[in-house]
């Protein structure tokens, strides 16, 4: 069994008397793509700030490839190799779309004295802005690179922030509802996104979601959360059929 | 904000250079004098714009920065016996060094907070220059020595006027590599959004400890620029009201642009001086006009006076 | 040497209590609103001139003209925030917090109130407000304080007293409550938020006027008394910026700070106090001596 990529154990999260996390573990292999599911409030959001060390755990661990996150500062988390998206789209929201992606691209561009003259940093520049447009290519927003990030609208703007995430060039990739608010026809095309991602540039997904029609499609596997725990694990097939999962959705339907 | 600011960009700050040169014959003295204050204050409200504008932190110690650079310059030509062309630069990294050391435990501080203790330590730094009398001479004021780089006398507007310029533009020029640089970016992405900027791998404490300090060194240029056309350093100026004007002179003109930041500097800077002049037996009506001119611009005009020259930038449609 | 120390305890305590007036409003327009009320001193310094006026040239019996300040200042301060706060709130800009637009209004504001105050004739003989008390000292044990200093410490307490009632029990400081804990359930709930911040700004106002009628008979009534307003920050830093009981415990802990600095330190020292024991505390404990824990940020 080879070492997983990325890896909770035992992970518990206190906010005063609120347990946010109890002893949650979760195992994410190479090249998959993982979704983690639950009702609302169960935690899922908790999980990715953990990762990007916004919070910190009271007991477990967070290891991702071989090395434990928790030693690092939340600005290391992206030198790392782990991107993720926010729930309320964060974005840079007076900047244009092309300098939001620029800013995620942060760590991959060279040289922090901006009194730097000469070629070095024209040329780092340069490079990063070719990078970013053919990045806003692949992610259709290449029309839009120097509008305000705030003239957007919705689904641009989630597009937006997955753009600024891929920047990076990541390893591990944490989605948090990237299918929220999206139109059926968008869905389909995030579906196929993200099964390129995972399959043809190798990135490792995992992903908070509450659209199951999403869920079912893509994922290799999924956790399931309640109130903070982990209450089942197993593939779509077997996670659907799971007593726990259907009392805890409260009879809500999910099928594929 | 990206790239490297392109030649064409310069050839204002050069055109601005050789106006500077000009002038000090043609102009009568009153002008250069006041055309002497409104750089050093371009310089001032920059730095401050830097750390407010774009990096997005609501602090106020800026003014203690300002005194530092006056008395650090003033005083290292009296007692060290070192030439301008030391001094101010010296004063200026050493108001950097302090802004630096201020800065570090109060970035962990929201931004309520953060006003209040950069407030505090700019008024116990007036509190400093008025009772350090050894070294400031206190309320009475310091005279402050006649400056010279290699020979070239300045301490009066018309010989300052020229250098003030060169100083004026060489900041904006620094300003310009830094906007559009890496740090740039990363401190306009820390005041939009500090889980953005920490999440694409920017040190947000770093950024703001270190855009606290380059605001300070632009305070401490501007201090060194007041001692070249003043002739007393007085603890007077460093206080609550000096920090309000240089706010108001960037809200009103135009937060995180340049170009609104030195509109704003040009109108707040002279409009004491129009009023003075217009309004000769209304000087007690100073205060309350400048009162009425902050509410309207804050009601009417939230992106200054320069985002409403300015048409917004094109929205595109998807 | 206790002597002198018991006598600065009770004097700290007196003018403590002033202080703490004025931070509760600082307070209640921060917690509210999310507004630094930079114009705070210069209501307690209008508050002071409305009282003087109406005693010396209206002739009104002396309890009343807290009643007359507190009642204009109170309008002044709702106006203000129906007028000129609302209008800045709703413009909001991307890239800049709303929170410098809303205190330069406020920095806007205390010119206004400060250079009103100077052009008006009235105000350009220097005139001192009498004591609401004049008469023999009075000694408790072996401290002495003026009557006044009584009166101060009696007003301020029941003003205090009737502003926790107001939150406490009537339903509108109730509301008020709710309001400023989460403005956008209680729009939900039906809670009228817009009048509910020109109420917390009437209220704010009126306590800084009775603070500064309180303050007035011990100071020259100038048009820059509002200098005082940093004394208030400091006791509501002191305090935690969260609560009646830090702003009265902090109020007091800097009138006796003050008082302790000028003995023992020297009476030059006594105007940077208060700088300094804002830095120390947000140093050292940001969340002053009765805040709560910092709660951890939604993402």
């Amino acid at each position: 069994m080879s070492e997983p990529l990325f890896a909770l154990r035992g992970v518990s999260v206190r906010f005063g008397g609120l347990h946010a996390l109890q002893n949650f573990s979760m195992e994410v292999a190479d090249g998959s793509i993982h979704a983690l599911i639950g009702p609302n409030g169960a935690g899922k959001s908790t999980v990715f700030n953990c990762v990007s060390r916004f919070y910190t755990p009271v007991a477990g661990d967070i290891v991702f490839e071989g090395r434990s996150l928790l030693a690092m500062p939340p600005h290391g988390i992206a030198a790392a190799g782990i991107a993720r998206t926010f729930q309320n789209i964060e974005l840079c929201r007076s900047l244009t779309v092309l300098e939001n992606v620029l800013v995620g691209m942060s760590p991959r561009i060279p040289g922090y004295f901006p009194f730097t003259l000469g070629f070095g940093r024209r040329r780092a520049e340069r490079d990063a802005v070719k990078e970013a447009d053919a990045l806003l290519e692949r992610t259709g927003l290449a029309p839009l690179r120097d509008a305000p990030a705030e003239s957007l609208d919705f689904g641009n703007q989630k597009r937006l922030d997955l753009a600024r995430a891929l920047a990076i060039k990541p390893r591990l990739l944490l989605l948090d509802e990237p299918a929220a608010g999206l139109r059926n026809r968008e869905i389909a095309a995030l579906d196929a996104l993200l099964v390129s991602l995972a399959r043809e540039q190798r990135i490792t997904i995992v992903l908070v979601e509450h659209v199951m029609r999403l869920v079912m499609a893509v994922a290799d596997r999924i956790t399931v959360l309640n109130f903070g725990q982990k209450i089942a694990e197993g593939t779509g097939a077997e996670v659907r059929d799971n007593p726990k999962v259907i009392e805890a959705y409260l009879g809500q339907g999910h099928h594929a | 904000m990206y790239g490297s600011p392109s030649l064409v960009r310069f050839l204002p700050l050069l055109v601005l250079i050789a106006i500077a040169l000009v002038l000090p014959g043609r102009l009568p003295q009153y002008y250069l004098y006041l055309g002497n204050v409104i750089m050093m204050y371009a310089v001032l409200a920059i730095g401050l714009d830097i750390l407010l504008g774009w990096a997005g932190q609501f602090a106020f110690a800026h003014i203690a920065f300002f005194g530092i650079g006056v008395y650090g310059t003033a005083l290292m030509q009296l007692r060290l016996d070192l030439p301008f062309i030391v001094a101010m630069p010296a004063a200026a990294l050493l108001a950097g060094l302090v802004g630096f050391l201020i800065a570090i435990p109060a970035t962990r501080l929201r931004a309520v907070y953060l006003a209040l203790a950069t407030f505090a330590f700019a008024e116990g730094a007036q509190w400093v220059f008025n009772a350090w009398e050894s070294m400031t001479k206190g309320p009475d004021g310091l005279r402050l020595p006649r400056p010279d780089i290699f020979g070239y006398e300045m301490g009066s507007d018309p010989k300052a006027f020229p250098v003030m310029a060169i100083l004026l533009a060489l900041m904006l020029a620094a300003t310009m590599f830094l906007t559009t640089s890496k740090f740039g970016r990363a401190m306009c992405a820390i005041r939009d959004s500090e889980h953005v900027a920490a999440a694409s791998g920017i040190d947000v404490r770093f950024t703001k400890v270190i855009a606290f300090a380059i605001s300070a060194i632009y305070a401490g240029v501007a201090g060194g620029m007041y001692t070249l056309f003043q002739s007393f350093a007085n603890p007077e100026v460093f206080g609550f009201g000096q920090i309000v004007l240089v706010l108001s002179m960037i809200v009103v003109g135009g937060l995180g642009t340049i170009p609104g930041v030195l509109l704003g500097v040009a109108i707040l800077g002279l409009l004491p001086e129009v009023m003075r002049t217009t309004m000769r037996n209304l000087l007690v009506w100073q205060e309350l006009v400048y009162g009425i001119i902050l509410i309207l611009a804050m009601m009417f005009m939230p992106r200054g006076l320069w985002g409403l020259a300015r048409p917004r930038r094109k929205q595109a449609r998807s | 040497m206790t002597l002198l120390i018991l006598q600065s305890l009770a004097s700290g305590v007196v003018t403590g209590c002033v202080y703490a007036l004025i931070a509760l409003s600082l307070v209640i327009v921060y917690k509210s609103t999310d507004v630094i009320n930079f114009a705070g001193g210069e209501i307690v310094m209008i508050g002071g001139y409305l009282g003087m006026f109406a005693l010396l040239s209206l002739g009104v019996p002396y309890v009343l003209i807290f009643v007359i300040s507190a009642v204009v200042t109170f309008a002044l301060g709702a106006v203000f925030d129906r007028v000129v706060l609302h209008k800045v709130l709703g413009r909001a800009v991307p890239g800049q917090s709303i929170l410098v637009a809303m205190v330069i209004a406020t920095v806007g504001l205390s010119y206004v109130l400060k250079g009103s105050v100077r052009v008006v004739p009235y105000t350009e003989e220097v005139r001192r407000l009498p004591p609401l008390l004049t008469g023999e000292p009075v000694f408790i044990g072996p401290v002495v304080l003026q009557q006044q200093d009584i009166a101060i410490v009696v007003v301020a307490v029941l003003v205090m007293l009737a502003i926790w009632a107001f939150f406490s029990l009537t339903l509108t400081g109730k509301a008020l409550r709710a309001t400023s804990q989460n403005p956008r359930a209680a729009a939900l709930v039906g809670i009228p938020v817009r009048r509910m911040r020109m109420t917390v700004w009437g209220i704010a106002s009126a306590l800084s006027a009775i603070a500064g009628i309180l303050l007035a008979p011990k100071l020259l009534m100038t048009p820059d008394m509002g200098v005082i307003v940093i004394l208030a920050f400091a006791a509501a830093i002191i305090g935690g910026f969260a609560s009646l009981p830090g702003c009265i415990l902090g109020g007091i802990l800097l009138g006796v700070i003050q008082n302790l600095v000028g003995i023992y330190v020297g009476s030059n020292a006594i105007s940077v106090a208060p700088f300094v024991v804002i830095m120390l505390i947000l140093a050292l404990r940001p969340q002053g001596l009765l805040g709560g824990r910092v709660a951890a940020k939604k993402v």
